[in-house]
Order: C-alpha cells, then sequence, then structure tokens
C-alpha cells in the first residue's frame, strides 16, 4: 500500500526533531548535580507534573501497543483502559502507596526497600527492577521502527532496522546530555503536540470509516468476545483481574517511571492532584489508540477484505504479532493527509524520544544508586554516579538494538510488557504493602517476595518453550495472566508467612 | 452485545472531551510552571554557591 508521507512530511519531523534536541541541550546547563539530573530538585507543580507523567506514558511505543490490542481484541480491549482509570483516580482520592512514599522522601522504590529492610533487599531488588526494566523496554524499539516504517511506506527489509540505529542514537545523544530537566521539557512539548494529533486523527478516522462500518466489523471479524471483556473466547475474567492489578495499581503506583513523578512533586497534595488528574490520561493513553486500531481493523475488513494478509484462513485476524503490531501504521499512512501525517510522524517520534529518555534514565538511575553504589559502600563520588549512569544508558540502548533484531516476541506487546513488568512489580507490590503499611514486615519475607516476583517471566513464551513447560502446569493454564496472577498470591503468601516466621530482631522501621 | 457496544460508544466519546480539555488546561499550566521551575533551581544553585563561599 503507498503511504501518504511525502517528502513535505519528512522536511517537518526533521525539523520538529531538530528542535527538539537544541532544547534538550538548553536544558543540560541546568544539570549539576545528581539531584537535578534525577528529579529537577523536587520542583515540579501540578500542570507540569501531569504533562510529563502522561507524556512519559503516552508515547509511541504506547500508541504501537495498545492499538494492537485493539486490533486483535475489538472494543473488549477498553476495559484496559478503564481498569488503569479508575485504579489511577483511587490511588489519587486515597493516596494509597504513593503519599507515604513521597512523605518518606525517597528518591526510587529500591531506595524505600533499603530504608525499610535494609541495604541487602535494596540490592537485591534494584538489581531485579533494573533487568525486568530493561527486558520490558527490549521490545520499544523494534516498536518504534515498525511504526515509522509503516507510516511512511518505508518498505525495505532493512528499513526496519535502520530505523531502529537511527533512532537509538538519536535518544542515546539526547539523554546521556539532558537528564530529567530536559525529560520535563520534551514530555510538556511532546504531551501537547501528540495529544492535539490523537485526538484530530480520532476525528478524521470516524468521519472516513463512519461509526456503524466500525462496529459491524469488530461483530464479523471478533463476534461477542470484541465487545464483551468478560467473554472466555476473548480476554476473560482472569486477564481483566490481571490487568487491573498490572496496567491498574501497578503502572501507575508501583511502576519506577510513575513512582519519579511522585518523587519529582512538590509535596504530597501535588501527588494526590498529580494522579487524581492523570486518571484520565491513563485512561485515555489505552482506549484512544486502542480505537485507532480498532478503527485499522475495520478499514482492512471493508478495503481489502476478508482474504487479506491481515485475516487469516477462518476470518480471524492473523495471529502474526508482526502484522498486527504494524497495522494501526499502515492505516493511519492511508487516511491522514499531507502535512498532518508529518505532524503525526513527527510527535509520535518525538514521544518516543521521550518515553526512551525516561526509562532509560530511571533503569540507569536505579542501577547506579541503588545496586553499585551500595556495594561500593556508598562511597562513590558524584562525578562517577553521573558517569556511570550514562555507561548504563548507553549499553542499555545497545541491548535494546540487539533485542529487538532478535527476540521472537510471539505474543501481542501488551502481554509481553505486562509479563516483563511483573516480574519487578509482584515483587514491589507485596514489599510496598508489607513495607507501608504492616510494620512486622520483615527481611526474609522481602527477600522471598521479590524472588517469587522474578518467577513471572514463566508468562513469556519463548521462556516456556525453552524449559519445555506445556500448556498446563498442575492443572492450571500457563498463560501470561495465570501465571502472572499465581506469582502474585506465592509473593504476598510468602511476605506474610516469611515475615511471620523469620521476623526482624530489630522489628519494623516504620 | 448492544449494551456492551453503547457503554464502550458513551466511554469513548467521553474520554474524547474530558482529554480535549486536559490538554488545554495542562499546555497553558505547563509553561508557567516550566518558568517556575527554571527559577527553583537557579535559586537553588545561588544558595548552594553562596553556601560554599566561607
Amino acid at each position: 500500500m503507498i503511504s501518504n508521507f511525502t517528502y513535505f512530511d519528512w522536511a517537518i519531523v526533521i525539523v520538529y526533531l531538530l528542535g527538539t534536541v537544541a532544547i534538550g541541550l538548553y536544558a543540560n546547563r541546568y544539570i549539576r548535580d545528581m539531584a537535578d539530573y534525577i528529579v529537577a530538585g523536587r520542583s515540579l507543580k501540578s500542570s507540569i507534573s501531569i504533562a510529563t507523567m502522561l507524556g512519559s506514558e503516552i508515547g509511541l511505543v504506547t500508541v504501537v501497543y495498545m492499538s494492537q490490542k485493539g486490533f486483535t481484541g475489538g472494543f473488549a480491549a477498553f476495559h484496559i483502559g478503564l481498569v488503569a482509570g479508575v485504579a489511577c483516580l483511587f490511588v489519587g482520592l486515597s493516596g494509597f502507596l504513593v503519599v507515604p512514599l513521597r512523605e518518606m522522601g525517597v528518591m526510587t522504590i529500591p531506595e524505600f526497600y533499603g530504608r525499610r529492610f535494609g541495604q541487602g533487599v535494596r540490592i537485591f531488588g534494584g538489581l531485579i527492577l533494573g533487568l525486568a526494566g530493561v527486558l520490558n523496554m527490549g521490545v520499544f524499539l523494534k516498536a518504534g521502527a515498525v511504526f515509522v516504517t509503516g507510516l511512511t511506506g518505508l518498505n525495505d527489509p532493512m528499513a526496519v532496522n535502520i530505523v531502529m540505529v537511527v533512532l537509538i542514537a538519536l535518544v542515546l545523544s539526547y539523554t546521556i546530555l539532558g537528564g530529567m530537566v530536559s525529560v520535563v521539557i520534551t514530555d510538556y512539548i511532546q504531551f501537547v503536540v501528540l495529544s492535539l494529533c490523537l485526538l484530530v486523527t480520532c476525528g478524521i478516522a470516524v468521519y472516513k470509516m463512519e461509526w456503524s462500518t466500525i462496529v459491524e466489523a469488530v461483530e464479523q471479524i471478533h463476534g461477542r468476545a470484541g465487545f464483551d471483556p468478560t467473554d472466555n473466547t476473548g480476554f476473560g475474567p482472569t486477564y481483566i483481574v490481571w490487568m487491573i492489578l498490572v496496567f491498574g495499581v501497578g503502572s501507575c503506583a508501583v511502576w519506577p517511571t510513575a513512582v519519579m513523578r511522585v518523587c519529582a512533586a512538590e509535596n504530597s497534595q501535588v501527588v494526590r492532584r498529580l494522579y487524581t488528574w492523570s486518571s484520565i490520561g491513563f485512561m485515555t493513553r489505552s482506549i484512544i489508540p486502542q480505537f485507532l486500531g480498532i478503527c485499522a481493523l475495520a478499514y482492512f475488513w471493508t478495503v481489502l477484505g476478508s482474504e487479506s494478509e491481515w485475516f487469516d484462513a477462518t476470518g480471524g485476524v492473523t495471529k502474526d504479532s508482526d502484522m498486527t503490531l504494524k497495522a494501526t501504521s499502515v492505516f493511519l499512512s492511508q487516511i491522514l493527509p499531507v502535512g498532518l501525517i508529518g505532524l503525526v510522524a513527527a510527535g509520535m517520534l518525538a514521544a518516543f524520544m521521550s518515553t526512551h529518555d525516561s526509562y532509560l534514565l530511571c533503569w540507569a538511575a536505579v542501577l547506579v544508586e541503588d545496586v553499585i553504589n551500595p556495594l561500593a559502600g556508598g562511597n562513590l563520588s558524584m562525578r562517577s554516579r553521573l558517569l556511570l549512569a550514562r555507561i548504563f544508558i548507553l549499553l542499555t540502548g545497545i541491548f535494546l538494538l540487539v533485542w529487538s533484531i532478535w527476540y521472537p516476541m510471539g505474543q501481542d506487546m501488551l502481554d509481553y510488557l505486562a509479563v516483563s513488568g511483573s516480574i519487578y512489580l509482584t515483587g514491589a507490590f507485596a514489599l510496598l504493602i508489607g513495607g507501608l503499611y504492616w510494620p512486622r514486615a520483615s527481611r526474609v519475607g522481602a527477600y522471598l517476595s521479590l524472588a517469587a516476583g522474578a518467577c513471572s517471566v514463566l508468562g513469556l513464551p519463548p521462556v516456556q518453550q525453552f524449559l519445555g513447560l506445556s500448556d498446563n502446569l498442575f492443572g492450571l493454564p500457563l498463560n501470561e495472566a495465570s501465571v502472572s496472577l499465581s506469582c502474585m498470591a506465592l509473593a504476598l503468601l510468602l511476605m506474610i508467612g516469611g515475615s511471620l516466621i523469620f521476623p526482624d530482631r530489630s522489628g519494623g522501621n516504620t | 452485545m448492544n449494551g456492551w457496544m453503547m457503554f464502550w460508544g458513551l466511554l469513548l466519546a467521553i474520554v474524547l472531551l474530558v482529554f480535549a480539555g486536559l490538554t488545554v488546561v495542562v499546555a497553558i499550566g505547563g509553561l508557567f510552571d516550566i518558568r517556575a521551575l527554571f527559577r527553583t533551581i537557579d535559586a537553588q544553585h545561588r544558595e548552594a554557591q553562596e553556601e560554599e563561599v566561607p
């Protein structure tokens, strides 16, 4: 299919990206120490906190994996956004987890582990977090490159790899030079541009496709499961519960990039306001891209027919995850006019940089501040820590490139992200609840919970194949949701059991 | 199924409307916050320099 993308659109993209890099370099002059680098001196107020939080959460990668879920799941996929929004609102109104964390004044979750459970737990938890986070990021680059090639109509088989190299070079140079101050500013710009682009794109999609056609296509392809998330032939109740915990509470209150915003907020009142208002964004970041994925589904079904490459022999959506990943970008390349398509590409690419610099910065900070520095007895100078953070960012960038080219995903990207995120989230959830709200939670309980959480890696199909696991284990289905939920239950049980059997001699620290 | 379809359609409409409003509010408020952020960091640096001077 020939894309509407022209040289004029390329010019828009280049000017936009150069402008963003220039802003990053300008912001670099404000960076003098690690605190500036990490949390912008804890000076963020409400509007910019919301923009920067949503800016890093609504990125190109989010649009790609959420739209893929809309393509493969239909309207029923909206439940993910709904539970995420409700969970975020609950956290904002109640202050659950985030307010006590902010009041402790910690900079990262592992720092909390250290204060509450000791330095050993901090190092172990930091290592799991760093590794899980980098693994989680592993497919971001591929998602970005697939989107860019789909939108611009670059059909050469090598195009995806070349775009990945260009993207990672851009992101690395930008992130290493800037830090949190530049992240804050680009997140803000990206949030405003991308939000406007998404809203206009939705309007164009509905205008071109018509609502009744979209609904009919979903009904024909997915049947009842395309509307009812409780239908077991589609998502089913287990998947919904998993989403509540991972994409609901987990992603807004426990995921480190979100918690970094908590640490950067001016005070706990700003934290509450941030989460209350961000609930709209957490809902939107799922539902709008998913709707675009649904529109793409309807477009290919009506224009190309069920015999096209986007569908399998039974008339259902193709099982090829690489195909479903690029469906929305190809759809947008067909319906957006010249100029707007360039702006969407520029906004998406800026969003891509924004997401990457937030994540790279976060994982590097965790590995330096929570693993290396404590192992060195806390004696590393500020200069050494900053240098190490930049080295980790560079190494992570190289890993992303290798992993994106090599790893056979074999599942929807959202499910990959939820599983890899659960490796950290599962243990962290138990430690936060235990550490903040249960004085008897002990160091042994914390170690056991973190280890149980790491078992979530069994939810990845290549790991299951490598270990020779069948579809059922002890009578339980071995899918992503059931593995992750089982590990969560185990982590909580081990936190309780371990703490009761092996209490800390000095008692709780809170 | 019609009930679900109505529900998701209504949710989508609400999300689009509210998100449009939030974008406008945050876009304007964010500009003021960025100015305040730079001022605060500058002030922190000045204070740190003054403390270093014997």
